[in-house]
């Protein structure tokens, strides 16, 4: 690949969880790089269209993202992660993307730029840059530079999203933890909705990916041992953390998301004295159902600050 | 008189098919405890299992819950499940806390957390199954159910490779039944073999009687699903019924006795670069050899919800479109009545043997 060649990132799955280690990454090699736009009815309808029927809500919208990147830059950046420990794995998607995007979009001959990387491979997150960066044809010491350079504005994101939040928990406003994958919960046409559906009720929201990350999956071990999934464990170890310093807290899941469906059962078994809303996601195209919800979920955490339903043991 | 009191604990499994009869063998003969065989499953099972499950938790996960309790209710005192690499290895876990919720008290042995783990671990778990274990006569036990597996892979595969063909209807069916009680009840390597060997011959002298356009069905998919006669609503005997030779790699021979998933990769490169998840190599290598071999259809099997198999969907599609082969999707929840099933299995049959007849 030459110097001046553009490399696109679908906005979607976890790109909103290391977008900003990949972008940074790609910009310190010398590629410049560019963004789907944000998501919206469309992108999802274009998406929905290629996918088969059954696929989860938002791969149906990355492939979306994907075709929105067509023709917009030379190369498309799907990693294939399958997560770095055996307790600390990705969904079997992640495994599948790059092939997946391929072998869906066969026709239209995109160019797919990957780097693999297992929890049986006992590999890093360095080595794997450092195998992408040398893959773009950079030596070594290039490669490495500007991974640190990429990891550290990843870490001060971070950093700057989890004290924000730690800020608003001081507030006295009604707060509301908005648990689920980042790429649900964050995505304008996902869990956006929700956000904006609960502020414009006067409540905070709180948000389970900008919980301490080191905390959260500390915390996640209490909760379970054996549970295999990265995200799910931040996704529980921050709710875990977070349920006794919110009013309330929304669960997020996407229809059908394989390792929600499990731990959001148990999730809910183990949460007590807290309101709990389970919300799950499909591509509906009216709020109005969920709005309701939310409404009356508000009004429980309302009813309940104000002494609510008798002895809260 | 003496008394003689039986103090062996009562071991179960979830079921899974016929693999049931190796278990037994595996935990008396080697662990020396007692293994409760659960009769065949049935529309209660199903039930129980749905009702106590999570909304879209996958089908295995429901019918495993399913034989769990109903092994309860059958006297068991300690469960054991299994881990894996997709969320199976959750299961365990989600299903101890039910089954203490719904009031049962056992012991229950969740196998993913042993996973990887050292030998001396399990040597440690079989001694809490039985303190008086002798590790001489489990690694023997073992050893032969493991061989058991095997044969019934073997007899199983070869029955739907011919029943479908049989001159006199019914015979292969005798004599595969046959052959599974006496898997059921075997005792020893001898009764295994003896066996095995009396169903291999028995079915070497069947008469047959192949139609003049024969037609072979390659079946892939999801590992439990496809395996699990239940599950799948008889799948494959309906196949045979049919007419039609069927033949399924996915077994556990196949899969856990043979060569590594990771070594099929280079065969199918051309539709996948990478592992594209647990059972995945497996499917789109046995599709692609299906379709290289001139079979005349593919069926591919999974239980709703299962994320490998539905991202093997569109690789096979492009293998269907690539070979000209047609495939059926058949994806499985928790259904009560299989008519729906029997309409579409005889309509792929049917365009099969036609297109064979027509186009060539």
């Amino acid at each position: 690949m030459g110097e001046n060649h553009t490399i696109g990132i679908p906005r979607g799955l976890m790109a909103y969880r290391e977008g900003v280690l990949w972008k940074n990454f790609f910009e310190n090699l010398g590629y410049p790089c560019v963004f789907s736009p944000k998501s919206d009815r469309r992108i999802l309808g274009q998406g929905t269209a290629r996918a088969v029927d059954e696929t989860c809500l938002p791969f149906k919208m990355y492939l979306g993202h994907v075709m929105e990147l067509k023709g917009k830059c030379d190369v498309i950046f799907i990693p294939r992660m399958g997560g770095f420990t055996t307790r600390e794995k990705m969904c079997t998607r992640y495994e599948a993307l790059p092939d997946l995007v391929r072998n869906i979009f066969r026709d239209e001959h995109m160019e797919v730029l990957s780097v693999s990387y297992d929890w049986y491979d006992r590999t890093t997150e360095e080595k794997v840059y450092l195998e992408l960066g040398m893959s773009l044809g950079s030596t070594r010491k290039e490669a490495k530079k500007a991974y640190n350079a990429a990891r550290k504005k990843q870490e001060t994101w971070r950093k700057a999203k989890e004290k924000g939040q730690q800020q608003l928990l001081e507030t006295g406003k009604t707060k509301v933890l908005l648990s689920g994958h980042p790429y649900v919960i964050h995505d304008a046409y996902m869990g956006g909705e929700i956000t904006g559906i609960l502020e414009k009720m006067g409540a905070k929201v709180l948000y389970s990916d900008y919980v301490e990350q080191g905390s959260a999956m500390k915390r996640s071990y209490e909760f379970s041992r054996v549970m295999p999934w990265l995200i799910n464990r931040e996704i529980a170890g921050a709710t875990m953390l977070m349920r006794k310093k919110v009013d309330g807290i929304v669960l997020v899941s996407a229809y059908p998301c394989g390792p929600d469906a499990l731990v959001n059962d148990m999730l809910i078994r183990r949460i007590n004295g807290i309101p709990v809303l389970s919300l799950t996601l499909d591509a509906q195209s009216g709020t109005a159902g969920v709005e309701t919800r939310i409404e009356s979920f508000i009004d429980i955490i309302k009813y309940q600050k104000a002494g609510g339903y008798g002895n809260q043991n | 008189m003496e008394i003689r009191i039986d103090d062996r604990k009562k071991i179960a499994f979830p079921r899974i098919n016929h693999y049931d009869y190796a278990i037994r063998y595996i935990v008396e003969q080697g662990l020396e405890a007692k293994f409760v065989l659960l009769p065949p499953a049935t529309k209660e099972t199903t039930e129980l299992g749905t009702k106590y499950s999570p909304d879209y938790a996958c089908a295995p996960f429901k019918h495993s819950l399913g034989s769990l309790i109903e092994a309860l209710e059958a006297g068991a005192e300690v469960l054991v499940e299994t881990g894996g690499l997709c969320r199976l290895d959750y299961y365990g876990e989600l299903q101890k806390e039910i089954i203490r919720e719904l009031g049962y008290r056992c012991e229950f042995i969740n196998l993913a957390e042993y996973m990887g783990g050292k030998k001396k671990e399990w040597l440690k778990l079989a001694r809490q199954l039985n303190p008086k274990l002798n590790p001489a006569r489990l690694a023997a036990g073992v050893y032969e159910g493991v061989k058991m597996a095997e044969c019934m892979d073997e007899i199983e595969e070869s029955y739907f490779k011919h029943a479908g063909f049989e001159a006199e209807g019914g015979s292969f069916k005798k004599v595969y039944r046959q052959f599974l009680l006496e898997m059921q009840i075997a005792e020893n390597k001898n009764e295994i073999k003896a066996g095995y060997q009396k169903a291999k011959q028995a079915f070497a002298e069947l008469p047959l009687k192949i139609p003049e356009n024969p037609v072979r069905i390659g079946v892939v998919g999801e590992y439990f699903t496809i395996m699990d006669e239940h599950s799948n609503q008889y799948l494959q005997e309906k196949l045979v019924r049919l007419g039609a030779s069927v033949y399924r790699f996915m077994n556990v021979t196949n899969c856990h006795l043979r060569a590594k998933a990771s070594a099929f990769l280079p065969k199918i490169k051309e539709y996948a670069q990478y592992s594209m998840g647990p059972t995945t190599t497996w499917t789109i290598h046995a599709a692609l050899d299906y379709a290289k071999r001139g079979f005349d259809g593919i069926i591919h099997v999974k239980s709703f919800g299962c994320t490998p198999e539905m991202d093997a969907i569109p690789v096979l599609q492009n293998i269907s479109r690539d070979y000209h082969i047609p495939v059926l999707y058949l994806t499985y929840d928790m259904q009560d009545s299989d008519t729906g099933l029997d309409t579409r299995l005889e309509a792929f049959y049917d365009m099969l043997e036609r297109k064979k007849k027509v186009l060539r």
